[in-house]
C-alpha cells in the first residue's frame, strides 16, 4: 500500500499540473471573500469557505481519476496491469483515495485565508468538520473510481470533465441548497453522499447539529456504497478488457 | 489436469476472432502445439500473423473465441489466477512503464502488484537490477533509457515473480545488434535455470541461436513447428555456393551441371544453389578446375525456410 502511495505521489509530483485545481482555489476564495466584504455580508464567509472546498475537492477528484487512467493508458500500463488485475485495481483505489485526500489541505487553506482576512471561518466544531470532510473525501474518491472505470472503458475521458463537475456541484448542494432543486431529482440528492455530507459539514461549521450519530452513520453508509460502486465498476471494466472490448492503448 | 504430461504449455485448437466494422478477422485459426518444461520455443511470423494475440491469450489478457490452452495444467480461461502466478510477461514495444519514474521505482510498483511485500520487493528489485546490469542507472527516469536498457527493465519486470514460464513478445525489436546479443545471453541464463521460454520474434538469427524449437505462424495458422535443424532438413532447402573471382564467360558451363541453379553471376562473383550432394560436388569440381578456389558453401538458414514458407505480403495492401 505504501508502495502504491509513493508511486502515485511521484507521478503526481512529476506533473505539477495535477495540483492546478488545488492551487487555484485560494485565488477563488480571495475573490469571494473580497465580494463579501464589499457587500458587507461577513456572515456568509463560512459558507463561501466550505463551498470553495467542496468544489475543489470534487473537481480535483475527477481530474485526478481521469488523469491517472489517461496516463496509465498512454504509458501502456493498463495492459500490463491486467496481468495482476486484482492488485492493479487495488492500487488504483489506493492511488485515487490518496490523491483525492490532498484536497483536505484545501479546506485548511480556505479557512486560514478567511481568518487572515478577518472573517470568522473557523468552524464551531472542528473535530466533526474534519471527520465529515474526511468522509466526503472518501466518497469523492469513490465517485472518482467510477470515473476511472468509465475512463478505462471509453477513451478521452477528460473531454467529459465539465459534465462531471457542474451537475454534481448542483446535486451536491454546493452552489444552492440541494432542496431548491426541482422535485424530480430530490430522490437523487437523498442518496448522493455529497449533498448529505455537505449539509452536515455546513451545520457542523455553524455549530448547530442535531442527530450527529445518525447523520454520520447515514453519511458513512453512503460513502462506503459509493466506494463499493466505484471499485466494482473498475473491476467489471478490467474484466471486460479480457474480452478485447476495451481500448488499452491510446 | 490430465493429458498435459511434461508440457508446460498446451495450446489446443485455439482460435480468436476480432469483430470489426468492416469484416471480422480471424487472428488465430485452430492453433495447437505444446511447449515442454525447460524448453525455449520461438514463435516466428510476419506482422499481423497472430503472435501477440496468442501471447495475450496464453497470459490471460484476452479470451479465446474457441479452443483453449493450459499453463502448467491451469486453464487460461477458468484458472486465470493460477496462470497469472505462473507466467512472466514481457510485451514488446517502448511502453508499459512509467516514463517519469526511475527503473527502481517502476519495478517496486510492479513488485507490489505481484504481491511481494515491501521488503522482499526491494530486495528482489535490487537483485534484478544488478543481474541485468542496470544498477548504475537504476535511479534515473526510464524515459532517458536506450531501447536496449528499456527492454532489460521490461525483462526485469517479467522476472520479478520468478515465473516458471517466461513469455516474451518481440523483446529485441529495434535493438542494436550488441544489445540484442546481450539480451540473448540473459535469456540463456534464464533457460539454464530451468525457466520455460516462449519467444515471439521475427529475428531469425535470434530464433536459430536461442530456440530449441520454432513455430512458424502466418495468417493465424501454425505452418510448421520443430527444431530448426529438423525443419530445415525436412524442408529440403538448398545450400548456397558463393565463388569469388568468377568470370561471366564460365556461366554456360555452370548452368549445364544438373542440380545447380544460378542465382546471380557477374565478373567477380557467382551465387548458385545446389539441390543435392552430387550437384555440389560437380559444381565445386568445375570451379576448382578453372582455378577458382575462393568458395563458400552456406547451409540453409531459418531465414530461407521462413521465406519459403511464408509468402511475402509486406507489399500487398491489406
Ligand atoms: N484488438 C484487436 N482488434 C481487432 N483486430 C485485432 C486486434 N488485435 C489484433 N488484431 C488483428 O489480428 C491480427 C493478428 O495480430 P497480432 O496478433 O498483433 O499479430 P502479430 O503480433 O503477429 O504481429 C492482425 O490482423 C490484427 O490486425
Ligand atoms: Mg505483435
Amino acid at each position: 500500500m505504501t508502495t502504491y502511495l509513493s508511486t502515485q505521489w511521484r507521478l503526481v509530483a512529476s506533473q505539477p499540473g495535477l495540483f492546478a485545481t488545488l492551487a487555484i482555489m485560494p485565488l477563488y476564495s480571495l475573490v469571494f471573500y473580497t465580494t463579501l466584504r464589499a457587500q458587507d455580508r461577513p456572515d456568509l464567509a463560512p459558507i463561501v469557505a466550505l463551498t470553495t472546498f467542496g468544489m475543489s475537492m470534487w473537481a480535483h477528484g475527477m481530474f485526478v481519476a481521469s488523469n491517472i487512467v489517461e496516463n496509465d493508458r498512454r504509458e501502456g500500463v493498463i495492459q500490463q496491469g491486467l496481468l495482476t488485475p486484482a492488485a492493479y485495481q487495488w492500487s488504483m483505489v489506493i492511488r485515487i483515495i490518496g490523491t483525492t485526500a490532498l484536497s483536505l489541505v484545501a479546506l485548511a487553506e480556505v479557512v486560514v485565508i478567511g481568518v487572515l482576512l478577518g472573517f470568522s471561518t473557523v468552524p464551531e466544531s472542528v473535530t466533526l468538520c474534519v471527520l465529515v470532510a474526511m468522509l466526503l473525501v472518501l466518497g469523492t474518491a469513490g465517485a472518482a473510481l467510477l470515473v476511472s472505470a468509465l475512463g478505462v472503458r471509453v477513451q478521452a475521458i477528460r473531454s467529459l470533465q465539465n459534465a462531471l463537475t457542474y451537475p454534481f456541484y448542483l446535486l451536491g448542494g454546493l452552489i444552492l441548497p440541494a432542496d431548491w432543486l426541482p422535485e424530480p431529482v430530490h430522490w437523487l440528492t437523498r442518496i448522493f453522499f455529497l449533498s448529505h455530507g455537505f449539509r452536515l459539514l455546513q451545520d457542523a461549521a455553524a455549530g448547530h447539529v442535531t442527530d450527529v450519530t445518525s447523520r454520520l452513520a447515514v453519511l458513512l453508509l453512503l460513502v462506503l456504497a459509493q466506494l463499493l460502486v466505484g471499485a466494482c465498476a473498475l473491476a467489471v471494466v478490467l474484466r471486460a478488457a479480457r474480452a478485447g472490448r476495451v481500448p488499452l492503448y491510446g | 489436469m490430465t493429458g498435459t504430461g511434461g508440457s508446460m504449455l498446451a495450446v489446443r485448437g485455439l482460435s480468436r476472432r476480432f469483430e470489426s466494422r468492416k469484416a471480422p478477422r480471424l487472428a488465430l485459426d485452430d492453433v495447437t502445439f505444446d511447449v515442454a518444461r525447460g524448453e525455449v520455443l520461438g514463435l516466428l511470423g510476419p506482422n499481423g500473423a497472430g503472435k501477440t494475440t496468442l501471447v495475450r491469450i496464453i497470459t490471460t489478457l484476452l479470451l479465446p473465441t474457441s479452443g483453449g490452452a493450459t499453463v502448467a495444467g491451469h486453464d487460461v480461461v477458468r484458472d486465470a489466477r493460477a496462470v497469472r502466478r505462473t507466467v512472466g510477461l514481457l510485451l514488446g514495444g517502448e511502453r508499459g512503464l512509467y516514463s517519469r519514474l526511475t527503473a527502481r521505482q517502476n519495478l517496486r510498483y510492479w513488485a507490489a502488484l505481484h504481491g511481494l511485500d515491501t521488503r522482499t520487493g526491494r530486495r528482489r528489485v535490487t537483485e534484478l537490477l544488478e543481474e541485468l546490469g542496470l544498477s548504475d542507472r537504476a535511479d534515473e527516469q526510464v524515459r532517458t533509457y536506450s531501447r536496449g536498457m528499456l527492454q532489460r527493465v521490461h525483462l526485469a519486470r517479467a522476472l520479478l515473480s520468478r515465473a516458471e514460464l517466461l513469455i516474451m513478445d518481440e523483446p529485441t525489436n529495434g535493438m542494436d545488434p550488441h544489445a540484442a546479443a546481450a539480451f540473448d545471453d540473459l535469456v540463456r541464463r534464464q533457460r539454464a535455470e530451468g525457466t520455460t521460454v516462449l519467444l515471439a520474434t521475427h529475428d531469425m538469427r535470434q530464433a536459430q541461436s536461442l530456440c530449441d524449437r520454432v513455430a512458424l505462424i502466418d495468417g493465424g495458422r501454425l505452418r510448421a513447428i520443430g527444431a530448426p535443424d529438423t525443419l530445415l532438413t525436412d524442408a529440403q532447402l538448398l545450400r548456397t555456393v558463393t565463388a569469388r573471382g568468377f568470370r561471366a564467360e564460365l556461366t554456360p558451363a555452370v548452368r549445364a551441371i544438373g542440380g545447380v541453379l544460378v542465382q546471380s553471376d557477374d565478373d567477380s562473383e557467382l551465387v548458385a544453389r545446389v539441390t543435392d550432394g552430387a550437384a555440389l560436388g560437380a559444381l565445386l569440381n568445375a570451379l576448382v578446375t578453372v582455378g577458382i578456389n575462393e568458395i563458400s558453401v552456406t547451409p540453409p538458414s531459418l531465414t530461407e525456410l521462413y521465406r519459403a514458407r511464408i509468402s511475402d505480403r509486406d507489399f500487398q495492401l491489406r
